[in-house]
């Protein structure tokens, strides 16, 4: 275990050091700007549009950094002929993939983390301006589920970086992330179909393709008074489900890597 | 070190488990995930395009709502609808705010402002609203009080429009009542406080003062409870004065006004209209218009409750409703909302003040005003000191009678308004009638003090002989022909409705008139008793118009009287 953390740690450092972390400077830059930039509205309106707006800009830079570090994770190491140096020590493939795993999702939650934590605070300035209960420490589910997501993409370009080259993961990643946050339209299609075939296609779809969409937890922290049914088991069962999802794509990464020629 | 096959299998048969797991999970997820809180159908319908191909997002718009970006597209969406209603472009700000509400069906705001924007906003070149849009507005709140049926800001919304906007106090009523019991944290003082107006307006007193005291108890359960900020105490309080004052005024009045408006008034309503151009009518007439002015009004307090109205006679500022419509034309609200609206549909409404109402009594003061009547000052209106042009002086043969020629001709009222004329009461004094043994002491002074009597005299000051009252007049010019979109004449007869509705009195008019117009004599003409209302006793003519007589060239008399 020391040696996955050891690599992990590595993993971050030479992270740090792409300037990954100017992504922060870019949210909080744009939340600063957000803070102003809806005065002509109410006050109510301004923090709906900030917050929205805010978590969308998390769920962005999030992506981002998630889909270009990950693809990258692998590639370089082989590409660089580093790999050799660390697989000739006592580190199997294994270890060190998981090892570089850790890394990339622990880069990903300081990341996000620390965009949150900024954007959150943001908020609860705001409110106190606007004379309207802090409510800020709310927002926090939305980046958790944000970040829960993100270690699921992380584990996907993982994935598909064992065995394809960064520029087919990058888009492979990004059409898996689309078809699987579409994930309500495909699972209302495979409802609707009257062929049988149609309708296996589709269930396949929704249950196969990590399934991005469920994250999406922005509505009710926008408006608070919305009548969420077990908002806590939804939250959890992301949660869990974000981490067995990770678990299989890890192990199938495992399997392929554990075979692939270096 | 490569795994051992055996090791491999046990992976692999440890991923398919889990993946097993997972759909299992997906299956306990999709219930949840699909409750409208989280995934609104209607985000695919923005998406996709509504029925009949209504508005749909461009593509990359469409990828970000389905990609977890909705709330991000409706903001971006809001920011550039409030852009383009601040530059002007309302016809582009519709479509915005039906794909906005579509995407985030949550944001109440979206749905208020829709709906004002709808029912306030479009207007003819007079700003007169194009009240044809009072349909699709409301329907837009009835579909966000469907999407948002525990949170009170929509019924607040739907209740103000119709308390305001279409001066339907029944489904105001309806309307805050509900927003009042779906939603335990609703603004006492925007709901509650309406909800008690509704229903004073619609005629249920009873009821409104009973609303009244539940808002007095809810203000003080706030008031009082300890997780309250010191801002929600602030408001509360200040609220709970309002609503007391209030809930004590309704009181009294209920009891008073059953004195105060008998005799009952016949009203005396009539009516001219004139085609002056084409689509252009002015509408004019008279009535009496009768109520209490100034401090002339007594309202005591609740354990020991005035007399109310103390004087009463012509006043300002009730109004005619006045309404051109299609033959038959019956407003309503779409079951579903759309903004496309039947443009072939004339539909004008417009209400016209009613002033210059006058009175003078045999031995009482009147001031003649010269070549214009102007309005006689507070104290003078309390005790009906009206100021007459001298064209009115003339046709009423008001007389010169000048004050200090005429002493010994003056009414005990006349006297009266001699002594506040002479010696105004400070303006502090709650009621500007003297006593009786103060209007007799100062009279005498007055009688011997020449030098106030010349300059009451200077100032017009006048006895009349006679007792005469100037009904009050309405009188506007309704310019029609500048906005064909909205008034398209296209059908072959039309109805003008003409009425007073004593509910949207204001106070000191509704005073003499009553809550339902029970100061009016049923002898009036045109008088009639709206059984849909609560049984409101109103005035209402309606005339029935062809095109030509609204479209036709040159001037003609409509009707007349």
């Amino acid at each position: 275990m020391n040696t996955v953390l050891v690599i992990a740690g590595n993993t971050i450092s030479e992270a740090m050091r792409r300037k990954i972390l100017l992504a922060f400077l870019m949210v909080g830059l744009a939340v600063i700007v957000f803070m102003f930039a809806f005065s002509t509205f109410s006050a109510r309106q301004e923090l709906t549009l900030i917050k929205g707006m805010g978590l969308g800009i998390i769920s962005l830079a999030g992506l981002f950094i998630s889909v270009i570090l990950s693809i990258y994770l692998i590639p370089t190491e082989l590409e660089r002929r580093t790999i050799y140096t660390i697989l000739s020590k006592p580190v199997t493939r294994s270890q060190f993939l998981l090892g570089k795993y850790l890394g990339a999702i622990g880069t990903v939650a300081i990341n996000i983390l620390a965009m949150g934590l900024l954007f959150v605070a943001a908020v609860a300035v705001k409110q106190v301006m606007a004379g309207q209960p802090v409510d800020a420490g709310e927002l926090l589910k939305g980046v958790l589920m944000t970040l829960m997501q993100m270690i699921l993409l992380c584990s996907l370009s993982v994935f598909l970086s064992v065995f394809t080259p960064p520029l087919i993961n990058f888009f492979g990643t990004l059409s898996l992330f689309i078809i699987g946050s579409m994930s309500a339209v495909t699972y209302d299609l495979a409802k609707s179909q009257t062929s049988n075939v149609a309708k296996a296609f589709f269930t396949g779809i929704h249950y196969i393709v990590p399934n991005f969409g469920n994250f999406t937890f922005t509505n009710p922290l926008l408006n608070p008074e919305v009548q969420v049914v077990n908002p806590t088991l939804f939250l959890v069962q992301n949660c869990i489900y974000a981490v067995v999802y990770s678990a299989v794509l890890l192990i199938l990464a495992v399997l392929v890597f554990d075979r692939k020629e270096v | 070190m490569a795994f051992t096959p055996n090791k491999k299998n046990q992976l692999l048969g440890t991923a398919i488990a889990l993946m097993f797991g997972v759909g299992f999970l997906q299956s306990q997820i999709d219930p949840l995930r699909n409750q409208p809180a989280l995934e609104p159908a209607s985000a695919k319908i923005a998406a996709f395009g509504g029925a009949g191909g209504t508005a749909a997002l461009p593509f990359t718009y469409t990828l970000g709502a389905l990609t977890g970006f909705r709330q991000v597209i409706a903001g971006l969406l809001w920011v550039r609808t409030d852009s383009f209603f601040h530059s002007g472009n309302y016809d582009a700000v519709l479509p915005m705010i039906r794909m906005i509400t579509w995407l985030d069906p949550n944001w109440t705001d979206v749905y208020a402002t829709g709906a004002w924007h709808l029912m306030y906003n479009f207007t003819d070149t007079d700003q007169r609203s194009d009240r044809r849009y009072l349909g699709p507005g409301m329907a837009l709140l009835n579909e966000g009080i469907a999407n948002n049926a525990g949170n009170y800001e929509m019924y607040k919304e739907k209740g103000w429009n119709a308390f305001d906007k279409i001066k339907d106090y029944e489904l105001a009523s309806e309307a805050l009542k509900s927003g009042i019991s779906n939603d335990k944290e609703y603004d006492v003082t925007q709901v509650g406080h309406l909800y008690a107006h509704s229903l004073e307006r619609a005629g249920r007193i009873d009821e409104s003062i009973a609303q009244w005291g539940a808002v007095i108890a809810e203000h003080k359960k706030r008031i009082a409870d300890p997780k309250a900020t010191p801002d929600s105490k602030g408001r509360n309080e200040s609220s709970l004065r309002s609503a007391t004052t209030n809930w004590e005024h309704l009181q009294i009045r209920k009891q008073v006004r059953a004195a105060n408006t008998q005799p009952p008034i016949n009203i005396e309503f009539t009516s001219k209209i004139t085609r002056v151009e084409p689509k252009i009518l002015k509408i004019e007439g008279t009535w009496r218009c009768w109520g209490t002015a100034g401090k002339s009004y007594d309202m005591g307090t609740l354990e020991s409750p005035g007399k109310g109205v103390l004087l009463s006679g012509p006043t300002d500022g009730a109004r005619v409703d006045v309404r051109l419509q299609d033959e038959g034309y019956k407003p309503q609200t779409p079951q579903a909302f759309s903004f496309d609206i039947d443009q072939s549909v004339t539909l004008m409404q417009e209400q016209i003040s009613t002033r210059d109402g006058r009175l003078a009594e045999t031995g009482g003061l009147f001031v003649a005003a010269g070549k214009f009547a102007t309005s006689s000052d507070g104290n003078l209106q309390s005790v009906n000191v009206y100021s007459f042009p001298d064209a009115d002086v003339k046709t009423y043969g008001l007389g010169t009678l000048a004050l200090s020629r005429g002493l010994t001709k003056l009414s005990p009222m006349g006297k009266r308004q001699a002594v506040v004329a002479a010696y105004p009461p400070p303006r502090t004094m709650k009621m500007s009638f003297y006593s009786d043994a103060e209007t007799a002491t100062k009279f005498a002074q007055l009688s011997k003090d020449t030098a106030k009597l010349a300059e009451l005299d200077k100032k017009n000051f006048r006895v009349s002989p006679v007792t005469v009252e100037k009904p009050g007049s309405y009188s506007r010019k309704i310019d029609m022909s500048k906005d064909p979109k909205m008034y398209s004449f296209g059908k072959d007869k039309y109805e003008l409705i003409l009425s007073l509705n004593p509910r949207i009195f204001p106070d000191n008019i509704q005073d003499r008139f009553g809550y339902s117009g029970e100061g009016i004599a049923e002898s009036s003409k045109y008088f009639v008793v709206d059984k849909s209302k609560n049984n409101l006793r109103m005035i209402r003519r309606v005339i029935t118009l062809s095109a030509e007589d609204i479209t036709g060239k040159g001037e003609k008399v409509l009707v007349e009287k």
